[in-house]
């Protein structure tokens, strides 16, 4: 009995946990600004793993960069975007929600182009022609889904 | 005369005096150095170079809206109406196949279309005053090879009394010069002068230098940075204090970015620099575009 009751009490305080955890969850524009600060800490993982003394740091710095590239479309939910109520501060346009086959295959692209430098880390000449690569895919998204840099 | 009615008729003269002058049309004058014409030996190679380093075909095709290159077409659109840009391949209905070279450079550098009529200053002819003679007409060359395209001219959309072009001429009177191609800096090397005409030239300031509230660049703000440039992006400024990130890049890295739209972040160029950069920039040679960096360079002190 003792058993099945203190079993409750753990539930009750786990749900109520979950339940809380999901009550605090971000709102858009916490959303949008941790969006915004991951891709700045991206692309700086990049730069980094492009200037990188050793191929095992500029392997442990792409890691980073390649968990990054494949969160991308789950740091997008609908409602953060340009337009949308509650976000003030965001370039993401509408196309990203009315055209999500091709907003994941830029992001796919750009994790592929990552992984793609990984295979080729300890050779620079292919290394350096990979990481422009990279550069390209930032505007495979940005060109189609990335709205204009406004003023405040 | 009581001094009331004086004033009235002063007013009503000077009044009168306007609009005569407004409206009657006058012919800035072109001098073309003996021996320099669009039909010259060559003038139509240098001209294609320089259509690319002037930037021609970002406004005067409409790509997206399937208009062919120069053909015009593509709409303007700015604190003051909706523009249309006009056809400049050399049909001689709709574009500019009946023009003298004298025309071509009064449009180019005096801001005055084929009939004397005054041009729109969104036409960067402000800019284009730095250009020498021979290049202006080594650019009217080029176009005179391409194929004509039957185009007639859009109808733009500017509310009055801007509409009346004749007001232009006003306009002029505060914020134009004239013609004044740009004459080397002995001071400097050639690298920087060339940067200096090619940003002269590609008319950067249209973009990154601020305007006052009747549309014209302030000048004693060069490349400073616009906070409302084209279809509302942010400019940002290439020199003087607000340029804070721009001064952070290398030479080599704006080099770069002319060519290939690759930021030194890894980002790459969108927007409107993404189709300078398309159009324009990654045409030129890669000495040229040292030379704008070298320029760009020299104005933020960091050289």
């Amino acid at each position: 009995m003792r058993v099945v009751v203190a079993g409750a009490v753990l539930a009750v305080i786990a749900f109520a946990s979950i339940a809380c955890g999901a009550s605090v969850a971000q709102t858009p524009q916490q959303t949008v600004d941790a969006r915004v600060d991951g891709m700045k800490k991206f692309a700086g993982a990049v730069k980094a793993a492009s200037q990188a003394a050793t191929p095992e740091e500029a392997k442990a710095k792409l890691a980073d960069a390649i968990a990054f590239s494949e969160s991308i479309v789950s740091r997008f939910p609908k409602g953060t975007g340009i337009g949308d109520t509650d976000v003030t501060k965001s370039r993401a346009l509408q196309d990203i929600w009315a055209k999500p086959a091709e907003f994941k295959a830029a992001a796919d692209a750009m994790s592929a182009a990552l992984k793609n430098i990984d295979a080729v880390l300890g050779d620079k000449a292919k290394a350096d022609a990979a990481f422009a690569e990279v550069g390209k895919n930032c505007g495979g998204c940005h060109k189609m889904f990335r709205g204009p840099e406004v003023s405040e | 005369m009581s001094p009331a009615r004086f004033l009235l008729v002063a007013a009503l003269v000077i009044g009168a005096a306007i609009l005569v002058w407004l409206g009657v049309p006058s012919r800035a004058h072109v001098d073309i150095p003996p021996g320099v014409a669009s039909g010259a030996p060559g003038m139509a190679e240098r001209g294609a170079y320089l259509v690319r380093a002037g930037g021609c075909l970002s406004c005067h095709w409409d790509k997206k809206g399937g208009g062919q290159p120069f053909a015009g077409g593509l709409a303007l659109t700015t604190p003051f109406g909706t523009f249309h840009s006009p056809n400049i391949t050399p049909d001689s209905e709709t574009g500019i196949g009946g023009w003298s070279d004298e025309d071509f450079v009064r449009a180019l550098t005096q801001g005055q279309g084929v009939h004397g009529e005054e041009l729109y200053p969104v036409f960067p002819y402000t800019s284009f005053a730095a250009m020498t003679v021979e290049d202006a007409l080594a650019i009217k060359a080029y176009l005179f090879t391409l194929s004509p395209v039957s185009a007639p001219r859009r109808d733009d959309d500017i509310a009055f009394p801007l509409s009346w072009r004749a007001l232009m001429k006003g306009w002029k009177l505060l914020f134009f010069t004239g013609a004044a191609p740009l004459a080397n800096d002995a001071s400097r090397d050639a690298t920087w002068n060339r940067g200096r005409y090619l940003v002269a030239v590609g008319h950067c300031g249209e973009c990154h230098t601020p305007r006052n509230f009747l549309g014209a660049p302030i000048g004693s703000q060069a490349l400073q940075g616009n906070p409302k440039g084209p279809n509302g992006w942010k400019v940002p400024a290439l020199a003087g204090a607000k340029a804070k990130e721009f001064a952070a890049w290398s030479g080599e890295e704006i080099a770069t970015y002319l060519k290939s739209g690759a930021k030194p972040d890894f980002d790459s160029a969108q927007g409107p620099m993404d189709e300078v950069i398309q159009d324009a920039t990654k045409h030129l040679t890669d000495d040229d575009r040292r030379a704008i960096a070298l320029y760009l360079k020299s104005l933020d002190g960091q050289q």
